[in-house]
């Protein structure tokens, strides 16, 4: 009888050692792309990929549009680090609020601002791919944090 | 209802493999991921230049190009990648030049920097051409305008920014846009063509509102040079050489020769495409070296496994599906993960990659993009799978069996 | 003693006066018949005969025990039975099918419905769980049709089966760990479970109580008397004299040669 109590106590921690681990992983999925892609669209418009400067004193349409991917990313970043705190189920809101900033993110510098209209101007060339790039990768992790957290919160 | 389970659980075996060694897994999709990325990133890369490449040399239809004195490498820079450039000598020049012997065909052209079309746009390049004697525009222009160019109206080339109502805001005026021309890769992109005749209008506007582009007196005698194709027999340099003989002073004019250009850029293009061949092959030699490894060290642990399975009464078909269903997925994930990560980076950036490049870059066509993603990926699939054939065969072989007792 | 021991040691009280009878009427046609059995090998350059000559005969019901040292041939014998080693002259008859003659197909047909093996070494497939382990045989093929037990071939029914098994054996727990987690006796227990998920008419067991402690030794050796008094051929190779006790009839195995002890 001994021997049974001691397995049924040595499977009981397997598996909450195996849970455990999978909750970090989700965990850890939801929040650190949104962190690290968040940060990024923070800090790449205002550097490396810049708006084109001013032309004749007026401000161009693309620097209103890196301004703006620059909120979008802030936005972003706070939502991985509130992923971080929170449970399995608001962590798939918290995705889906990701994925409905990066539409926000790909609608500002094509249909809502815009931006500068030659294709060899630098934000063109440099600011709006970066913005794309980064954005895709943020509904990429998104979508597969959603699908994991979803899994394990329907299993339990 | 059996055959359900039973297709189920073999499916899910070579899945729940995989999830269950995921260093192993990690490490197979990461170096199928970078094979499939470094061909997909290099066919591409090779593709569009050899795209730009062509699109240059069919756009460069002329032998020899007579321009003033000290211009020839700002002509070159011209047909090239290089910034927009004014310069001009008169026309009574070109009249004289054109005696020379040798001379099928010749026509002039006026090329005309303009400052930033409007706000937010670049320096165009201005190109006035004789549309009556012209054979270099005109039969490229043709697959996709068909009419004449008015005075005072423009054809554009494929970066220039064209407003809605088919206009180009240009010295304060709009200019009328009767075509807009497919992208070629090189700096033809950002200009605008008009008719020889509309250029003293287009002085005339300069003068209105900036700094006037050329003199008022050379508006209706500037011409920046005269292309000439060479008839049967003679080489550009022989009618360079006859040019110079109609008077001293040709002696001191530039003369450029496109068919040079195309091959100096032609050779640049191969020195760097070989190189990139050589990198790529170096990749796939590593990768495959790491894969058939990676594989061949998974050797002994799967010749414990498949024996427990052979024992069970799952036969060398199902040994070798549940393998290949591995592989497969392998290939698979790791391609098509390959070919999106190279996609993410050629695709938004190849702006910024033809302009860091200084050689023509011209996106392949889609069919060709699309043809290159699919066989990137089964290439991926079928390296996965050559790989896995190894444990195959060596755990393929019926004494491997015995290795449930003396494996101990 | 635990409740699953007390249960198999029911059952097989029950079953026991059903099984002789049974016993005794297929003594005329044995489950397992080797004839002149020869497996010879290269060692150093000159032909040895792991195994010589054997000749062998178990019939349903029939717990039959093979001793002797390591590198006596035992472990040949059994691969051929099971017909992962062909013979080099003789011939293993299993369930009437001459098993050197079978096509890859059919060989793993028989294996998988009519045979079960307990092995030494740890084959339980280490990806999959417990529970997933032993319904793993039932899944290789589609069922015949005359396997009456395992007419219920759908998941349900499988899972059912395969839990019932890990009841009996007292490790019911275990269902969703994986191999990684158990220990030795219990390792050898699901492998039990899982040699029995298909009703095999012949058990050949590998050593099954070495590395266990004597608690799991007789837990292993009750479990395998029970499924013998239930009209399996059981066959075992052992060397621990405690296995013996359980058995029907016991033979030594010495360089290659089979000699039944009294």
């Amino acid at each position: 009888m001994a021997r049974d109590c001691q397995q049924k106590l040595r499977v009981s921690t397997m598996n909450a050692l195996r849970k455990r681990e999978e909750v970090m992983k989700n965990k850890l999925f939801a929040s650190i792309p949104n962190i690290v892609f968040g940060a990024l669209l923070v800090i790449a418009p205002q550097t490396f990929a810049h708006a084109c400067g001013a032309h004749d004193g007026m401000m161009p349409a693309c620097h209103y549009s890196q301004q703006a991917a620059t909120g979008i990313g802030a936005v972003i970043l706070v939502l991985g680090l509130v992923a971080l705190i929170v449970d399995p189920k608001v962590r798939i809101g918290l995705n889906i609020a990701a994925i409905a900033n990066t539409v926000l993110l790909f609608a500002i510098p094509t249909v809502l601002i815009g931006i500068c209209k030659g294709a060899m101007m630098h934000c063109r060339a440099v600011m709006l791919p970066t913005l794309i790039v980064l954005g895709v990768l943020v509904v990429v992790f998104a979508v597969l944090s959603i699908v994991f957290d979803t899994r394990s919160s329907k299993r339990a | 209802m059996a055959n359900t389970v039973r297709n189920n659980t073999l499916r899910t075996l070579a899945s729940r493999n995989l999830a269950g060694r995921p260093v192993r897994t990690g490490a197979l999709l990461a170096v199928v991921t970078i094979l499939a990325l470094a061909f997909f990133g290099g066919t591409m890369f090779t593709m569009n230049l050899n795209t730009g490449m062509t699109s240059m040399e069919r756009r460069l239809g002329a032998d020899l190009m007579v321009v003033p004195q000290n211009t020839a490498q700002k002509a070159e820079a011209l047909l090239t990648d290089g910034n927009p450039s004014t310069f001009y000598f008169t026309k009574d020049i070109v009249a004289k030049v054109k005696q020379a012997d040798g001379i099928a065909q010749a026509s002039e052209q006026t090329y005309i920097a303009s400052l930033a079309a409007e706000c937010c746009a670049e320096k165009l390049q201005i190109i006035g051409y004789d549309p009556a004697t012209d054979f270099v525009i005109e039969p490229w222009v043709a697959s996709q305008f068909d009419g004449t160019l008015e005075d005072g109206q423009m054809i554009a080339g494929a970066n220039v920014n064209v407003s809605t109502d088919g206009t180009v805001e240009l010295y304060g005026r709009r200019w009328s846009i009767v075509a807009q021309l497919a992208a070629t890769g090189t700096n033809l992109d950002n200009s605008v063509f008009i008719n020889l005749n509309t250029v003293p209008e287009m002085v005339a506007a300069s003068a209105a509102v900036s700094q006037r582009i050329m003199p008022e007196e050379y508006a209706h005698k500037a011409i920046s040079t005269v292309l000439i194709k060479v008839a049967e027999g003679y080489d550009a340099q022989t009618v360079a050489e006859r040019i110079k003989d109609l008077d001293p002073s040709f002696t001191q004019l530039g003369y450029v020769y496109p068919g040079g250009i195309t091959a100096t850029t032609k050779t640049a293009l191969n020195a760097l495409v070989t190189y990139l061949a050589v990198f790529v092959a170096a990749i796939w030699i590593m990768g495959v070296i790491v894969l058939l490894a990676v594989f061949a060290s998974s050797v002994n642990e799967r010749k414990r496994e498949f024996a427990s399975l052979r024992i069970l009464g799952a036969t060398r078909g199902m040994l070798a599906s549940i393998l290949l269903r591995e592989s497969a997925s392998i290939g698979l994930i790791g391609g098509v993960l390959g070919v999106s990560i190279a996609s993410l980076a050629i695709f938004p950036f190849s702006t910024l990659i033809s302009r860091q490049l200084q050689l023509p870059y011209l996106q392949a066509s889609l069919p060709a993009v699309f043809g290159i993603m699919i066989l990137t990926v089964l290439c991926a699939v079928v390296i996965a799978i050559v790989g896995s054939v190894i444990v195959l065969v060596r755990v393929g072989r019926p004494e491997a069996y015995l290795v449930l007792r003396e494996g101990e | 003693m635990t409740d699953t021991t007390a249960t198999i040691e029911a059952v097989r009280q029950a079953d026991m006066r059903a099984t002789q009878a049974q016993s005794a009427s297929s003594q005329s046609a044995p489950l397992v018949e080797l004839h002149d059995l020869t497996r010879t090998f290269m060692r150093r350059g000159k032909p040895f005969d792991a195994v010589s000559h054997v000749n062998l005969a178990i019939v349903s019901g029939q717990f039959v025990a093979v001793t002797g040292r390591s590198g006596n041939g035992k472990s040949t014998l059994i691969n051929m039975i099971a017909g992962l080693v062909r013979p080099s002259s003789g011939y293993v008859r299993v369930d009437g099918h001459n098993v050197a003659e079978l096509s890859d197909r059919d060989i793993s047909l028989l294996r998988n419905q009519t045979i079960g093996c307990i092995t030494q070494s740890q084959t339980l497939l280490a990806n999959l769980t417990v529970i997933d382990n032993v319904i793993l045989p039932a899944t290789l093929f589609d069922h015949c049709a005359q396997d009456t037990h395992a007419a219920d071939t759908t998941a349900d029914g499988l899972q059912h089966r395969a839990q019932t098994l890990l009841d009996q054996l007292g490790i019911a727990d275990l269902a969703d760990s994986y191999p990684k987690e158990l220990s030795g006796g219990e390792m050898r227990r699901v492998s039990i479970a899982r040699a029995l998920m298909n009703h095999p008419k012949l058990l050949i067991a590998d050593e099954p109580t070495g590395d266990l402690d004597a608690e799991s030794t007789v837990i292993v050796m009750q479990l395998l008397r029970a499924a013998a008094d239930a009209g399996t051929a059981v066959l075992m190779v052992t060397h621990d004299p405690d296995a013996l006790e359980y058995v029907d009839r016991t033979y030594r195995m010495d360089r290659g040669m089979l000699t039944a002890i009294a």
